[in-house]
């Protein structure tokens, strides 16, 4: 062998694994050469089968690691296996391993102090804490839910939580199942066995794959916030049944003057429903204005919610209502202050006082008539007495004269003239009489239509009635009621200047309490008096009432001022209903008896001559003088006194002389003396039985009403004449006769 | 805002590189600025086209405690990674 073939030989053997080693035996000189370069040629294989599989190993350690890292492995074209070395992946990993397990460190430490913060929170969150696993065994709770609780000595992980707090019996719709539908958390107020109330969280945790398997029960004990709200809702109710049941209108607002609150009686007064006035501003609901003063209702809010702000009181203002209704009212508004005297809003309570001041203005038209009645009374009285000796002389000239006619005529005329005198009179003493009407139980019906009649014969004016057939009974004057009708019916007539029909109406009503009408609450009846005349003027309703008001140029004025007084004296009323050009309605309201009583009969009268010794007192002369004579024309025998003394001394002398008085009559005034009513003690005391007659020009005094409850037995108002006499001596005699 | 000015940044564009070779290299860029990464001033943003390198670079980043953004551009995506102010955290 060459050296050239051995050369090339050994060259095959080292790139080819596969090749034959040498031969050294057939080498010849080269025979140890080629022993040295066969030990060469293993060791060469040996050691690149030792590099492939270091390279194999790495490889399949990147991948792992890759793999750990969470990618996918390397492929080998990627990088060749020189690459692989210098690139040095393993390095690389190791590396970012080392800032991973840093960062999972860190995360650690970070995980371990939330932890102790979860620990911290657990137990000092003011609630109790359950954590339970799927199955809903408790894994964890913190004290305070031992404590509510009162699980101490029961082992509570691993016990249900439907055992250990709803004892077995879990509520509808618990909170957990609701949690677990909805998949989220859910509040529920719940309130359990030990009388407390909970407020319950519920929340559930999820794994990543959004399955709930732990859930978290927060409970917090609400039981005082319970009770606190009950209370609360106690107020509410209390309050709001307080603002119902008042009188008041209530009106509350925020701090800008719009209405939060009103109660039932301001709905009433200002026609706005509640609903939609909250949160309207407030004097847009409360439309109302001072009387003369230019104080606006934001004016008021202004001060109202100023600083140190107190309550501001306004009276008898005008409120009006959504429809135009206007009422009187008081008005008290306060500011509401928190803790902190800062003003929050503000309360109004008003009261409506229209039928107060309709009161009042009634009280002080009465007032008004009864000073000029105490006048008219004084004139009348006077009047009377120059009237009885007048109508008291005609009467007798006209008896002593009954041969001659033409006297006769010319007395006739004279008593008529007289009795239109005693009329007026007894218009004048019927508007100032303050006490009471002489009243009987009259036969209302017939009262109306006798003297609407009367009123309008011989006038081109109907009178159209219609009168309930239940009419409840009434006790009056007879006189002063039909006085009133009839004023009433004439009035009529002179508004419809051609004639037309009246509409009287009489019926039943109830006064309620606090009505407008400015009555006392009671069973009235009532009769509207209803013309088609021109009506009255807006501006002269007010003072069609008042005296010597007329808008009539022959009117004197006193006709509806009468009819008012007579009404006023019934107990009752009057009142007017007019427009200009539509007519008007006057309404009467009498008082109505409560029981029923039967119906008097009236006789006939005649002159009854009698006879016995009677004893005539008056300080006026002419009185005397002319009762004197008609009462020696009826037959009796009369003296006469000045006073009450001398009318004692009489009294006893006649008494003790035997020929004592049959009857007395008295007048009750006597200036500078003793007058009926002291007389009358005085004799009662001497006579028990004395019969003493009371007569007097001030028919309003009380004792001409009420003469029995003074020890008189009858009663003769001034004038009078004859008939008047003779009455009242039968009426006196036969109660003696009776006694 | 204003860190978010002042961080400096390291860009590498692995277009046409595929998994986990583009990992290796990002990683180890992030190994070799650890310091400045981990302070904030600088931040790593890398250019890519290979839709697992999207996957793989950011969860590596995260494990690593890094906060990393993934945005789309034209024809390529852009990994940033690094101490990232709210605003630009994904």
């Amino acid at each position: 062998m060459t050296e050239q073939q051995l050369l090339q030989f050994a060259k095959q053997a080292l790139n080819d694994s596969g090749a034959p080693l040498l031969k050294p035996e057939s080498s010849g000189q080269f025979g140890p050469i080629a022993e040295l370069l066969n030990e060469v040629i293993e060791e060469n294989r040996s050691l690149k089968n030792k590099h492939k599989n270091t390279i194999a190993y790495l490889r399949q350690k990147i991948d792992q690691l890759l793999l750990v890292i969470g990618t996918i492995p390397l492929r080998p074209e990627e990088l060749d296996d020189k690459t692989l070395i210098s690139l040095d992946p393993i390095g690389i990993i190791a590396d970012s391993f080392t800032q991973v397990l840093d960062h999972l460190r860190q995360t650690n430490e970070d995980l371990e102090l939330a932890m102790e913060e979860i620990e911290v929170i657990f137990e000092s969150v003011g609630g109790g804490i359950l954590v339970l696993d799927e199955d809903r065994k408790i894994i964890s709770y913190n004290r305070m839910f031992e404590d509510m609780f009162s699980t101490n000595s029961v082992d509570i992980i691993g016990n249900c939580c439907e055992d250990l707090i709803c004892k077995g019996m879990p509520p509808e719709g618990c909170v957990l199942d609701e949690m677990e539908e909805k998949g989220k958390a859910v509040i529920k107020d719940q309130c359990f066995e030990n009388e407390r109330s909970f407020n319950i969280v519920a929340s559930p945790v999820k794994d990543k794959s959004g399955k709930i398997v732990r859930s978290v029960l927060l409970y917090m004990d609400i039981t005082e916030l319970a009770m606190a709200k009950a209370e609360v809702f106690e107020e509410k109710e209390r309050l709001s049944l307080t603002l119902g049941s008042i009188a008041e209108g209530v009106v509350a607002t925020d701090i800008d003057g719009r209405v939060s609150l009103m109660n039932h009686v301001a709905e009433k007064l200002t026609g706005i429903i509640e609903e939609d006035a909250v949160g309207k501003p407030v004097c847009e609901v409360l439309q109302i204005f001072e009387k003369g003063e230019s104080q606006s209702c934001s004016q008021l809010f202004r001060s109202l919610l100023k600083d140190g702000a107190k309550v501001e009181r306004i009276a008898n203002t005008k409120l009006s209502s959504r429809e135009g209704d206007e009422r009187i009212i008081t008005m008290s508004a306060a500011p509401i202050r928190k803790q902190d005297q800062e003003a929050t809003g503000a309360i109004l309570v008003f009261r409506d006082i229209t039928h107060e001041k309709k009161m009042e203005e009634e009280i002080q038209k009465s007032a008004k008539i009864e000073s000029l009645g105490v006048l008219a009374g004084g004139i009348a009285h006077d009047f009377n007495n120059l009237l009885t000796s007048i109508l008291g002389n005609v009467s007798l000239a006209k008896a002593f004269s009954e041969s001659n006619e033409k006297i006769t005529k010319l007395l006739l005329d004279a008593e008529k003239g007289s009795f239109r005198a005693k009329n007026l009179t007894q218009q004048l003493l019927t508007f100032a009489r303050g006490g009471a009407p002489v009243t009987s139980l009259a036969s209302t019906s017939r009262l109306i239509i006798e003297s609407a009649q009367f009123s309008s014969s011989g006038s081109k004016l109907k009178c159209d009635f219609d009168i309930a057939d239940d009419l409840w009974q009434v006790e009056v004057d007879e006189g002063q009621i039909g006085q009133v009708i009839q004023n009433l019916v004439i009035n009529a007539d002179q508004t419809m200047h051609n004639g037309g029909v009246v509409q009287i109406v009489a019926e039943n009503i109830v006064v309620q309490h606090n009505s407008d009408l400015a009555l006392e609450q009671g069973k009235y009846i009532k009769i509207s008096v209803k013309d088609d005349g021109e009506g009255i003027e807006r501006k002269h309703l007010e003072k069609i009432f008042d005296p010597y008001f007329t808008t009539k140029s022959t009117g004197h004025g006193l006709g509806l001022a009468i009819c008012y007084s007579i009404m006023k004296n019934h107990h009752g009323l009057i009142d007017v209903e007019s427009e200009l050009g539509t007519g008007s309605i006057f309404s009467l309201y009498l008082p109505a008896l409560e029981s029923i009583v039967p119906e008097r009969t009236e006789e006939k009268e005649k002159v009854v001559k009698g006879q016995g010794r009677i004893l005539i007192m008056d300080d006026e002369e002419i009185v005397r003088d002319v009762a004197v004579q008609m009462l020696s024309v009826l037959g009796y025998q009369v003296e006469e006194s000045k006073n009450g003394e001398e009318t004692i001394d009489l009294y006893m002398k006649a008494r003790d002389a035997g020929q004592p008085y049959d009857a007395i009559i008295m007048d009750l005034t006597i200036p500078g003396g003793m007058g009926g009513k002291e007389t009358i003690a005085k004799l009662h005391e001497i006579d028990p039985k004395v019969k003493a007659i009371v007569s007097s020009g001030y028919a309003n005094d009380p004792i001409m009403a009420e003469y029995e409850k003074y020890g008189f037995m009858g009663v003769v108002p001034k004038p009078y004449g004859v008939q008047e006499l003779s009455n009242i001596m039968q009426k006196v005699f036969s109660i003696g006769l009776m006694n | 805002m204003e860190k978010a000015l002042e961080q400096k940044v390291i860009d590498i564009d692995m277009r046409g590189q595929v998994c986990p070779a583009c990992l290796l290299v990002a990683m180890d860029k992030m190994n070799k600025n650890r310091d400045v990464l981990k302070s904030g001033a600088v931040k790593l943003c890398i250019k890519t086209d290979n839709r697992e390198a999207i996957t793989t670079i950011p969860t590596t980043a995260k494990n690593m405690g890094y906060n990393v953004k993934v945005s789309k551009k034209d024809s390529f995506y852009k990994i940033c990674v690094g101490i990232l102010s709210q605003e630009s955290k994904s």
